[in-house]
């Protein structure tokens, strides 16, 4: 007997909780259909970059082997496409394709400052009132100016030593052990997708390998595109109800509270994009103060790191290793971060100096503000690689 | 209000008394302003649903601001 009939509900009452229940069953098992999709496009884009390169993709990135153009191919990918998980996802397809972990480690960092520009274009919304712009306008910047300093921390690391390729690389061989080592026995995930990777592989084997390969890498894009939406607006529905009480837990508990419900939130809603705009209109009301939403913001760089994980489990044989490197370096590059700028109190604030700075900029002349959304996004991007590429 | 002058005519335990009733108001206001502040927080978190459907660019609004910014540039 269901709670609603012992405490002697109508029948209205009963077959309309009957109703949720199915309704919510139908969205779980959406869900799963839709990681699936995700999973098994994973697969066909590393078939089809695979097939499409050869065992060229060295050569084919060789313009992105300069880590500062990988890092803004990263940079516009994302602000074109405004899903980090999406880019992650396809950078996780590639190198399980044979792109070298070394060229997508650059395009991961740029992603994650790619991803800003989604609660920066939503803080432009609040122009008509300074004092009310002047907030959302910084609490959308902090986020930039912390993603900013990261790669400016953590990209010359890179250069130099290789620190989160190495840490990632060992963290996966506890995994997969050797990479040389194929997995062998039944692999579940390749057995599950087989129909589907097998089923679009074989409508494109009709074409010239190249042209089949590259077909096949759209199909897989655009299922991972829908994938990821469709996942994000069903987790909206089923997960509301936890987010909001992660969300009352953390007011008033202080930053660690914060960072940790931004990354649990954001694993909710599978988009970090989501979550960091959400926080936007109640920092230019001024129920929040940025001090408020910085920790927040923080831990939704986290939190979106599932994504790409989820999507390296769908990768299988000698690559797999690889594909969760990078899916690792990811997470890790966004622990470090937070661990290091947040946990450091003479870089803590830096952030919030930054977004307060160009904030005030903003609230009194929106050139700036414009300024920033176009230089930072897209021209001075767009104008590295172009360089880059003419000169190298 | 207590002016310098009237502080002038107190005692030195009249003075601390005093003193200790301001702290223990200034911390009376400061744990409502924060009851208050909490409160306002969860009333926010309550239309979550509503807060997440909205949260996406309005690309009217984009728009919008960069014709503000042509009109800015103008002047």
């Amino acid at each position: 007997m269901s709670q609603a009939a012992r405490a002697g509900a109508s029948p209205a009452a009963i077959g309309q909780i009957t109703d949720e229940r199915k309704s919510q069953l139908l969205n779980w098992l959406l869900l799963l259909l839709l990681v699936y999709l995700l999973v098994a496009a994973v697969s066909i884009i590393g078939d089809g970059f695979k097939q499409a390169t050869g065992d060229q993709a060295r050569q084919l990135f060789a313009f992105s082997s300069n880590p500062f153009v990988g890092l803004m191919v990263g940079v516009i990918a994302t602000a074109l496409i405004q899903s980090s998980s999406t880019v992650t996802s396809i950078i996780v397809a590639f190198v399980a394709g044979g792109l070298p972990v070394a060229i997508a480690v650059p395009m991961i960092m740029g992603s994650n400052i790619g991803t800003t520009l989604t609660n920066t274009l939503v803080s432009l919304g609040h122009v008509r009132d300074k004092n009310e712009f002047r907030r959302a306008f910084s609490a959308a910047t902090v986020h930039d100016f912390f993603n900013l300093l990261a790669v400016v921390i953590f990209l010359p690391l890179e250069i130099m030593f290789g620190l989160l390729e190495r840490i990632s690389l060992a963290t996966a061989g506890l995994f997969y052990g050797d990479a040389n080592l194929s997995m062998s026995g039944i692999n579940v995930v390749k057995t599950a997708t087989a129909p589907v990777v097998n089923g679009v592989g074989g409508m494109a084997n009709h074409l010239p390998t190249v042209a089949a390969g590259i077909v096949m890498i759209v199909v897989g894009i655009a299922m991972i595109f829908l994938a990821i939406r469709y996942i994000g607006v069903l987790l909206k529905q089923l997960m509301v109800g936890r987010a909001k009480a992660v969300m009352h837990n953390a007011i008033g508990r202080g930053p660690v509270a914060g960072i940790a419900s931004g990354a649990v939130v954001t694993f909710f809603v599978q988009s970090s994009s989501t979550t960091t705009s959400l926080m936007v209109p109640l920092a230019g009301s001024g129920t929040f103060s940025l001090r408020e939403i910085y920790p927040f913001t923080l831990g939704t760089n986290i939190g979106t790191t599932f994504t790409a994980l989820l999507a390296a489990t769908a990768v299988t044989g000698a690559v797999a290793i690889h594909a969760l490197e990078i899916a690792l370096v990811h997470l890790f590059f966004n622990l470090f971060a937070v661990t290091l700028i947040f946990g450091l109190p003479v870089l803590r604030d830096l952030p919030i100096a930054g977004a307060e700075w160009l904030a005030g900029l903003a609230a009194e002349n929106k050139l700036f503000a414009a300024a920033w959304v176009l230089g930072v996004f897209l021209l001075l991007p767009a104008i590295l690689i172009l360089v880059t590429v003419m000169l190298f | 209000m207590t002016t310098r002058n009237d502080l002038q005519h107190l005692s030195v335990s009249e003075l601390e008394h005093l003193l200790d009733e301001t702290d223990t108001s200034i911390r009376a206001v400061r744990a409502e302003l924060q009851r208050r502040r909490a409160a306002e927080q969860h009333l926010a978190i309550e239309q979550l649903e509503e807060r997440l459907a909205a949260a996406k660019p309005q690309w009217a609004e984009v728009k919008g601001f960069f014709e503000h910014v042509l009109k800015e540039l103008r002047k």
